[in-house]
């Protein structure tokens, strides 16, 4: 029995270091296309911009020089995750992920949240909360792939990585919930030309705000319940929402324009993915031993 | 048709180049550097949206609120002013600094008319400036379109310099008067910020010209010009979207767009009927906005769906763009191929932004009848009955590009082969 449980422990501790860098290799795969590729990136706009505005100021070419580096040390770095999850790899794309997000708060980029109470500059933060679920995702596997001296310290870090993933995708939920909400006009576009695209149907651009209304209120609602319910199904549901986003920039542009907006965005299935994994993982892991904080081993229960 | 991309230079130009030379000791500086302090008027900037035949809109900030606003407003050939108040008045929406703007909406004006105009905040007065309004006969004019001045603060103040000069140069003698300013949005680089506007604000006097003449503003929004701040400085209702038709004259249509809101949902159907109605009626169907569907640097803007099929398919003449930070012509494109008949999209944006180099091996810039390069710049659009040309004019009055391109046909102003 005890080795039964061993077994299926281990496959899905390994089911969940795969999904990792899986999502890893395909996020650095539509990063490298982006930064060599496209090459219009906040972070290049960074780079060259004047120093008047916030900007280093550099010189085009070596702007540009620099970010195809980058670019292709990130595609290295997706290629070697998926043969060895080495750390010091994974802390590049951690860095790459980074980067982009100080980019776009300082070029003011990104989504113009619209709120009376928060000062501008607090705003121009929002970036960072709505690429949370990038930059966790190799930082989660980076986490877990630091070998702990002890089972217990190996167990404690899988712990941790999965309460980061399920903060980060609230965070990650909320802030597009509200960018929903507040009818992003990107995600009306992109509404609009999927629909069209997929089925053929030419949505007004009131029922497509009504239908934003539904989605950030559903997606505010899913990231205030994520953060309370032990609740496996929720981060199914999360994985699923994800993956059709994702896949929205694919119908909406087609799929030379808009696969990598498409792979850089797989950590919005592959997060949550890994919490709904990690808490069925808990049933065969200590099946006598009730997770911590959970009344008593039914992963459905509120904590 | 088309007469395209000749090569000869216009002896008025070089007129334009000599009276830019001349008239470079010269400054604006009478209308310009306006202190905001109390209810001194001060950055002042005339809009105009739809009649700019009939009606306009005067604005202009003070550091305190103030209680009454109002704008004299005196007909050329009068001596007896009349007082417009200024009913759109209210503090900007933003923590600091505090700021409060004015604006006077100019109505039942007369056509091609030089007005008279002092800004008045509680007995605080403004310098004595004026402004032409636009005609509805048919005759030649001219307007300006440029974009990006986001950054680059000590670029941006000589380009506005410049355009004040250009404003006083085009209204002497055998010259086809400037009507406009198109500027195709990334004013500043963070519409949220209130102290980036300001700047702006103040650095727009100076496209007052040396004589007092104010240059009119048609605005787009730009990606850096998000938040409430840009309907606030352009007196815009608070909820608009920023996308409008203005007549430039009885044959001329500027479609002004807006890429920061849904450019597939409303805008597009209204594009496509404002396109439907003014084709047939006018011999000039032009468009501006910002973020470019065939961009020389960067990549296309979603717009390339959703509004270049239009644009073919009601055989827009010219469409002006920005963002880019570079020089853009392309060849008239339809189709996504190089065609006589097809549309040309010029821009990019050069009013103070540091460029960018473009990527010429893109196919609508590559061949010997584009062009593109760098450097601050704006496009003087010059339209009469036959022939559209369109200058690009560097910082300092050096012509880089001209491009001309005939009136099309009445037969051909709608077209059979696009979508």
């Amino acid at each position: 029995m005890s080795e039964a449980i061993n077994t299926e422990t281990h496959r899905h501790r390994q089911a969940i270091l795969w999904i990792l860098r899986v999502t890893v290799a395909l996020q650095c795969l539509g990063n490298w296309r982006w930064l060599t590729q496209v090459e219009e990136t906040p972070l290049l706009h960074w780079l060259v911009n004047a120093s008047d505005v916030g900007g280093l100021g550099w010189e085009e070419s070596t702007a540009l020089m620099s970010q195809q580096v980058l670019g292709w040390l990130v595609l290295l770095a997706g290629a070697i995750v998926l043969w060895r999850p080495l750390p010091a790899v994974l802390g590049i794309v951690v860095i790459q992920q980074i980067l982009v997000s100080v980019a776009m708060w300082q070029n003011a980029d990104g989504y113009p949240l619209q709120s009376q109470w928060l000062s501008p500059q607090l705003l121009t933060l929002f970036p960072f909360a709505t690429r949370l679920g990038r930059i966790v995702a190799p930082l989660g596997l980076m986490l877990l792939v630091m070998r702990g001296k002890q089972s217990a310290e190996h167990r404690f870090r899988m712990q941790s990585v999965v309460t980061l993933f399920r903060g980060s995708m609230a965070v990650v939920f909320l802030t597009h919930g509200i960018e929903a909400w507040q009818h992003n006009p990107k995600f009306l576009d992109l509404l609009i030309g999927s629909s069209l695209k997929l089925f053929g149907l030419s949505l007004s651009q009131s029922v497509a705000e009504q239908i934003l209304t539904v989605i950030g209120g559903l997606d505010i609602v899913l990231a205030i319940l994520c953060l309370g319910l032990r609740w496996p199904s929720l981060f199914w549901w999360m994985a699923i929402w994800g993956g059709i986003t994702a896949f929205s920039r694919v119908a909406a542009y087609g799929w030379n324009l808009g696969w990598h907006e498409c792979f850089m965005r797989v950590p919005h299935i592959g997060v949550p993915l890994t919490v709904a994994l990690w808490w069925h993982l808990l049933k065969y892991d200590s099946p006598a031993e009730p997770p911590a904080g959970s009344a008593n081993n039914t992963p459905e229960r509120a904590v | 048709m088309q007469q395209f991309f000749s090569k000869r230079i216009d002896p008025l130009l070089l007129a334009l180049l000599f009276a830019l030379v001349v008239t470079g000791s010269l400054t604006n500086d009478a209308y310009a550097e306006a202190t905001l302090e109390g209810t001194n008027p001060a950055q002042w900037r005339l809009v105009w949206k739809d009649d700019p035949a009939t009606s306009a809109t005067l604005c202009w900030s003070t550091a305190e609120a103030g209680e009454e606003h109002q704008v004299h407003l005196r007909e050329a050939e009068s001596e007896e002013p009349i007082v417009v108040q200024a009913k759109h008045n209210g503090r900007y929406s933003a923590k600091e600094p505090t700021l409060f703007y004015h604006c006077a909406q100019l109505s039942n004006l007369k056509p091609a008319t030089k007005y008279y105009v002092v800004m008045e905040s509680d007995g605080q007065r403004s310098p004595e400036m004026y402004f032409v309004t636009a005609p509805v006969d048919d005759v030649p004019i001219s307007f300006i379109f440029g974009a990006d001045s986001r950054s680059g603060h000590q670029e941006r103040r000589k380009m506005n310099s410049m355009l004040g000069k250009m404003l006083a140069e085009s209204h002497t003698a055998g010259r086809t008067p400037i009507l406009a300013f198109a500027h195709g949005g990334d004013y500043i680089f963070d519409g949220r910020r209130l102290d980036h506007w300001s700047r702006w604000m103040s650095d727009h006097e100076l496209t007052v010209s040396p004589e007092g003449q104010l240059l009119p503003l048609i605005p787009a929004r730009g990606n850096h010009d998000v938040g409430p701040l840009f309907n606030e400085v352009f007196a815009f209702p608070a909820k608009d979207t920023n996308y409008y038709g203005t007549n430039l004259g009885p044959k001329v249509r500027l479609v002004t767009l807006n890429t920061e809101t849904s450019v597939a949902g409303n805008q597009r159907r209204w594009l496509e009927k404002e396109l439907a109605t003014m084709r047939p009626e006018r011999r000039w169907l032009l468009a501006q906005y910002h973020r470019p569907a065939f961009p020389a640097v960067k990549v296309p803007w979603t717009n390339l769906v959703y509004w270049v099929p239009l644009f073919e398919k009601y055989n827009v003449d010219l469409v002006c763009e920005g963002d880019g930070h570079n020089i853009k012509r392309t060849v008239p494109v339809r189709d996504f191929k190089a065609d006589p008949t097809g549309v040309v999209y010029i821009g990019e944006g050069g009013l103070g932004v540091g460029q960018r180099t473009p990527k010429t091996r893109r196919w609508y810039i590559s061949p010997d009848d584009a062009k593109t390069g760098v450097g601050h710049h704006v496009q003087l659009i010059t339209l009469d009955q036959e022939q559209l040309a369109c200058r690009v004019v560097l910082m300092g009055g050096e012509v880089f590009d001209e491009h001309f391109q005939s009136a099309r046909s009445t037969a051909a102003t709608l077209s059979d082969t696009a979508p």
